[in-house]
């Protein structure tokens, strides 16, 4: 989700030599961008307030089948968009053969940075916080695929990240990334509501572990 | 692999299927377009993926095909989705498109194809006009307005590089040789007989008299056409 440490993993994927477009995929991230609010908008919605059925229209369905034959001379590749969660299976039915890796980071940062950034309350950031990730969740648990948690430590993460890559059967390392300062947002201690600890309880239940090497 | 690509020109209603349907036999390879269509026996020999594109464009820029605007800018998603478009021809030696609204965006692909060829087409105005009003219900004079912007923006086109330009007439003998023509300097097959073309796609009517604008591009284009 938004601000959820997506970024930071495209940079590791970018590093094991995923192809996300030229100039790190900025004009095709730009597209995704515009591409994935216009379907939310279309259906009544946006990233902060999801609409809970989705269309594509025959020119979005094309725009998405343009913006797949684009890599089609490419290996490996991937695409990466802050909305891809909310409309993953319309993605899906023009990328069968894709292999999805998810992230997630502690509620409660979220909720700091969602403050900060859109002064969100922490009811709002909780309810955006579970919808998305109850997506990331239904979709492991139809067929799991590698999911990390964004935590402040960088080597634990640039650790899952690689046990993460190889479950998913990348050839190239990753390299080691520094986590930028906003990654490091203060977690707040505040109680979590009851779905929002159960659901970061079972996120952690599967995230791609990471074996202490101390 | 450096492909040849052809974009077709000119205004709604004015030949520009036919034009596209015997390029396509001459071997012009347009990819997914319509081949069915009810003002056209033949199809439009459009993408209807383009056509929305293209329409997209002119939205951006406060206008559509019935109002074009003057300056058409092309944002920066819309180049990209144009790249993507490019992209998927790629393996293509001869591809083209066509739809009327190109001519307002021509700049547009030319900047990402370089060696983009036109060639274009021009009917009379009346019969676009009438045409307009029964297909669109335009008044005469509406039709007759948007012929002149069409085709004042086709003539700017082509003043920038000279490229072939015909005239869609209701005489197959007349058109055929046309065809043969531009097919033969676009180094298209021409020596074919152009099936496409054939008595019923012209719907012809009684020419009328329009406005003195209208008339004086319409002998700059067959002054044009006169040098093909």
């Amino acid at each position: 989700m938004k601000n959820g440490g997506l970024n930071l993993l495209k940079k590791s994927l970018e590093s094991a030599n995923v192809y996300f477009g030229k100039d790190e995929g900025t004009r095709e991230s730009e597209f995704l961008k515009e591409f994935s609010n216009q379907i939310l908008a279309d259906n009544g919605g946006s990233w902060h307030s999801p609409p809970y059925k989705l269309k594509l229209n025959l020119y979005q369905r094309q725009l998405r089948d343009l913006f797949i034959s684009s890599f089609d001379d490419k290996e490996c590749w991937g695409f990466k968009n802050d909305n891809t969660i909310l409309i993953m299976n319309l993605w899906q039915a023009g990328l069968s053969n894709a292999t999805p890796i998810g992230i997630f980071r502690h509620p409660n940062q979220l909720v700091t940075i969602y403050k900060s950034k859109y002064n969100f309350p922490v009811k709002l950031t909780y309810k955006l916080w579970v919808y998305y990730n109850r997506k990331m969740l239904s979709m492991y648990e139809e067929k799991p695929f590698p999911i990390i948690e964004l935590e402040n430590k960088r080597s634990r993460y640039n650790r899952a990240v690689v046990n993460a890559f190889k479950e998913l059967g990348l050839e190239n390392q990753p390299k080691n990334i520094q986590l930028p300062r906003g990654s490091r947002a203060q977690l707040e201690r505040r109680e979590m509501t009851k779905d929002v600890a159960r659901l970061y309880r079972r996120l952690r239940q599967i995230k791609v572990k990471v074996i202490t090497e101390e | 692999m450096r492909s040849k690509v052809i974009a077709i020109l000119g205004m709604h209603r004015s030949g520009t299927s036919m034009l596209a349907g015997s390029l396509e036999q001459a071997g012009l390879y347009l990819g997914d377009v319509n081949t069915e269509n009810v003002n056209n026996e033949k199809g439009s020999r459009e993408s209807n993926f383009l056509m929305q594109f293209h329409e997209e464009i002119l939205t951006e820029n406060r206008g559509s095909w019935a109002l074009p605007p003057y300056d058409v800018i092309w944002s920066a998603n819309k180049r990209t989705i144009r790249d993507f478009y490019i992209h998927k021809f790629r393996n293509q030696k001869v591809w083209g498109f066509k739809d009327p609204r190109t001519v307002f965006l021509a700049h547009g692909w030319k900047e990402a194809i370089p060696n983009l060829q036109y060639v274009g087409i021009f009917r009379h105005p009346s019969l676009v006009a009438q045409s307009l009003a029964k297909r669109n219900g335009f008044s005469f004079q509406q039709g007759i307005d948007l012929w002149v912007r069409y085709n004042r923006k086709l003539i700017e086109v082509f003043k920038l590089k000279r490229f072939p330009i015909i005239e869609f007439v209701d005489d197959t003998t007349t058109m055929q040789k046309q065809l043969q023509k531009v097919a033969d300097k676009l180094e298209l097959k021409s020596d074919i007989n152009f099936d496409f073309l054939e008595d019923n796609l012209i719907h012809q009517k009684e020419i009328q008299e329009v406005k003195w604008e209208a008339m004086k591009l319409y002998n700059q284009l067959k002054m044009i056409e006169s040098r093909l």
